[in-house]
């Protein structure tokens, strides 16, 4: 009786295993979205843009890191109403699973309605919480097209991009979406996303040299725009440098990358960047800054004030007086402190300009309360602008005996 | 004979019976939405719940052992007498299953949520279902094996995953604390929390038999207890660094969303859904002892000769809850309806008979000892 019942147990099971061939789904029946762009429509009121990785184009090749894209786009008042406009002329799903991205144009996110637009969408459409979040100066659908170089033909190589300067040099900030609701949830700081732009005069390079090897009169074309102002030659169009800085949920302004790396440094976020600093007499200084210990941040919710104390090893790479190791304890230390507190004063300033506590003093504020009520009634909103903060800076000169910093 | 297939277990069996059926109780079966609707407390109110069950177990323990009660189920009859001590088994039993519906459906919910969000609720329920009937079919000695084959691997998995995003916990977010709910609510969240872990204490005190003597039981409930306390505590603390109670109230089954707030992710972190299939392997053990022991409760009440037909009834109604609860839209209100109120009141029904039936004793035995 036993033995029976385990059987019929066991063949009642194992039928179990046949339920998932009875809807199977070939991988190239999916199109698989790996960013979605978001600007103002013309029709609508949005423009959802989706790159996805083209399975269709190579079915039956293994799919890596350098399939080509495709972009697709259709307006809709919401990212459903778009996607149906979509899915009605593919041969394919969307399935948003596999979604690394999300491009925000400026002019998107300066109204405010990214947290509304997109709460309503993660649940039902099954995009990871981790996603990045990106702000583009521009057309979120013209920086997709912009990854489509044939070099470097998927986000994979933006995504990439971004971190690299996010840990090596610090010129932008990172943001997913768990971290943007928090923010503006709980208001507790204001998010800080990377900034991405245009560059089109690589464009107009690239054109330019495949009329020379095409044995055409290459055209002196100058698009006009630059690298934050500075002339770059070759790479993508697209380059990731800066911060959109928000206040609560709307984009109230940006930092350049030299801003951003004092943002991140006294969020405690810096792995490594390098600083030139330029002595009175001409003389320059080239130094990598690691920071050695998080930030001590110091509060008086009553007097709202603070302070802001950063640890760095400093290492000097190039120094074109030839002192500064020698003159370190006598001089050089004391300056180049003078100099990065100048520049922490800076950049907060400018964030406390655009009401945006970027650098998250009121998770600080946050720690002496413990009833919610109570926090609330704060408004620590509402006080930042009032906000003082000092910023000191330990620095200690890196030491490649003991590969330690020495004070 | 009764047949309840309870045969023999030892401490290490018990102790990860316990600790995995405690732990699952109270890390998946509770609604976000009322959980965190006041604040970050619940790796307060959770462990401290436990450990609450614990001590109102303990204190029964000692009391079964003075007035020389062969097991829990004795000093209910003793103190409540036979209809009474079998009224308020039934109830255990009865609570007993609607913990194992509640962690059934909840972990079906998180399956289709997190891995297969496309297939029909219908077509993952049996998987979570028939594996946990097959475990309490085999009876007691079976459920606890298991429990110790996988107890220190779910321990080691649970712990690895809780460091892994360790880079993104943030003291700042378990402040403030709570909004307005102050010690009092506090204090009811902990009485209310025992739901969970306090029948499945009842029942393994009704098993001095199969743990060999009231010394044993005792052990393994003090074991049981202290690491469901520990593990909730840390599972707890965890998703309250990650999150703020404003998310936390959104987020469902939070544990298996701890690396969503890391800003650089790796390929291990995203093996989040492999440590889906692991938990799951501890929430069918927790399924398993909720059934196996609202069966056996039931069977020792009733006088039922053989424990297996209340198994597979149980399971057949497990199964047909789970599946109607996301089938049918009005099922699934009244279902999650019955859930938040068994949540919250049913302490009652627990606490209530135990304190009686401990009191009630004690006076029958100082009265008979005056009589003496």
């Amino acid at each position: 009786m036993m033995k029976k019942s385990m059987i019929l147990l066991l063949s009642l099971f194992l039928a179990l295993g046949s339920i998932g061939c009875l809807g199977p789904k070939q991988m190239d029946e999916y199109g698989y979205v790996l960013s979605i762009g978001i600007d103002k429509g013309k029709q609508k009121k949005y423009l959802f843009s989706f790159m996805l990785q083209d399975t269709t184009a190579q079915s039956g090749e293994s799919m890596d890191t350098q399939s080509p894209a495709v972009i697709l786009g259709a307006e809709g008042d919401t990212i459903f109403e778009s996607i149906t406009t979509l899915v009605a002329g593919l041969p394919y799903e969307l399935s948003l699973t596999r979604t690394n991205v999300i491009i925000v144009s400026d002019e998107v996110a300066r109204k405010g309605e990214m947290g509304d637009l997109l709460s309503v969408a993660f649940g039902a459409l099954y995009i990871r919480p981790s996603v990045k979040m990106i702000v583009v100066l521009g057309k979120a659908m013209e920086l997709q097209k912009g990854l489509q170089s044939p070099n470097s033909p998927n986000l994979t190589k933006l995504l990439y991009s971004v971190m690299q300067n996010y840990q090596q040099e610090g010129i932008i900030p990172m943001m997913n979406y768990t971290l943007f609701t928090e923010a503006i949830t709980t208001e507790r700081f204001d998010a800080a996303m990377p900034l991405c732009r245009m560059d089109e005069n690589i464009d107009a390079q690239q054109k330019a040299e495949r009329k020379e090897q095409a044995g055409e009169e290459p055209s002196k074309e100058n698009a006009g725009s630059s690298t934050e102002g500075i002339q770059r030659y070759g790479g993508m169009s697209t380059y990731a440098m800066g911060a959109a800085l928000f206040d609560g949920k709307r984009m109230a302004g940006v930092l350049n990358g030299e801003e951003t790396k004092y943002l991140i440094m006294a969020r405690g976020e810096l792995e490594r960047a390098y600083i030139t600093y330029s002595y009175p007499d001409g003389n320059l200084l080239a130094i990598r800054l690691t920071q050695w210990k998080k930030p001590k941040i110091t509060m008086e919710t009553k007097s709202l004030r603070a302070h802001v104390e950063v640890y760095l090893t400093c290492d000097i790479d190039l120094d074109t007086s030839g002192e500064a190791e020698a003159k370190w304890e006598q001089g050089t230390k004391d300056v180049l402190g003078a100099f990065i507190v100048s520049r922490l004063e800076g950049m907060f300033t400018l964030c406390q300009g655009l009401n945006s506590d970027a650098v998250g003093f009121g998770r600080e504020a946050s720690r002496f309360f413990i009833d919610g009520a109570k926090w609330k009634d704060y408004n620590w909103k509402a006080r930042y602008p009032q906000l003082q903060v000092d910023f000191s800076a330990v620095l200690r000169l890196y030491d490649i005996n003991i590969g330690e910093g020495m004070a | 004979m009764i047949r309840l297939l309870d045969g023999h277990i030892g401490r290490q069996e018990g102790v990860s019976l316990l600790g995995i059926s405690l732990f699952t109780l109270c890390a998946f079966t509770f609604y976000s939405a009322i959980a965190y609707a006041r604040g970050n407390t619940t790796f307060i109110w959770l462990p401290a719940s436990i450990l609450l069950a614990f001590g109102g177990m303990a204190t029964a323990l000692r009391w079964m052992r003075r007035y020389e009660a062969g097991d829990l189920a004795a000093l209910y009859r003793m103190g409540l007498g036979k209809m009474g001590a079998g009224v308020a088994l039934l109830l255990v039993s009865a609570l007993l299953f609607s913990q194992a519906v509640a962690l059934s459906t909840g972990f079906v919910g998180a399956l289709h949520s997190y891995v297969y969000a496309t297939a029909p609720y219908g077509v993952i329920v049996p998987w979570v279902i028939f594996p946990s009937a097959y475990l309490a079919w085999g009876g007691l000695e079976r459920i606890a094996r298991t429990a110790k084959c996988f107890g220190a691997f779910l321990a080691f998995v649970l712990l690895l995953m809780l460091l892994m995003p360790g880079n993104g916990y943030q003291v700042y977010r378990l402040l403030p604390l709570q909004y307005g709910e102050g010690a009092a609510g506090l204090a009811l969240r902990i009485l209310a929390g025992t739901v969970k872990s306090l029948p499945v204490l009842i029942f393994a005190a009704c098993l001095s038999r199969a743990m060999q003597g009231t010394d044993n039981v005792r052990r393994v409930v003090r074991g049981g207890a202290w690491v469901a306390a520990a593990l909730i505590l840390l599972t707890q603390l965890a998703i309250g660094l990650t999150y703020t109670p404003e998310q936390l109230s959104e987020l469902y089954m939070p544990l298996f969303r701890l690396n969503m707030a890391l800003l650089k992710e790796g390929y291990l972190l995203r093996l989040d859904k492999m440590v889906i299939f692991i938990m799951l392997l501890g929430v069918l053990i927790g399924i398993a002892v909720c059934l196996y022991g609202a069966a056996y409760l039931s069977c020792r009440v009733l006088r039922a000769e053989n424990i297996r037909p209340a198994i597979l009834t149980g399971a057949v109604l497990l199964w047909t809850l789970c599946y109607a609860q996301y089938e049918h839209v009005q099922v699934y209100g009244w279902m999650a309806k019955a859930q938040v109120w068994v949540d919250t009141y049913g302490w009652c029904f627990l606490w209530a008979p135990l304190s009686a039936a401990c009191g009630s004793a004690a006076l029958r035995r100082r009265k008979k000892e005056r009589g003496a």
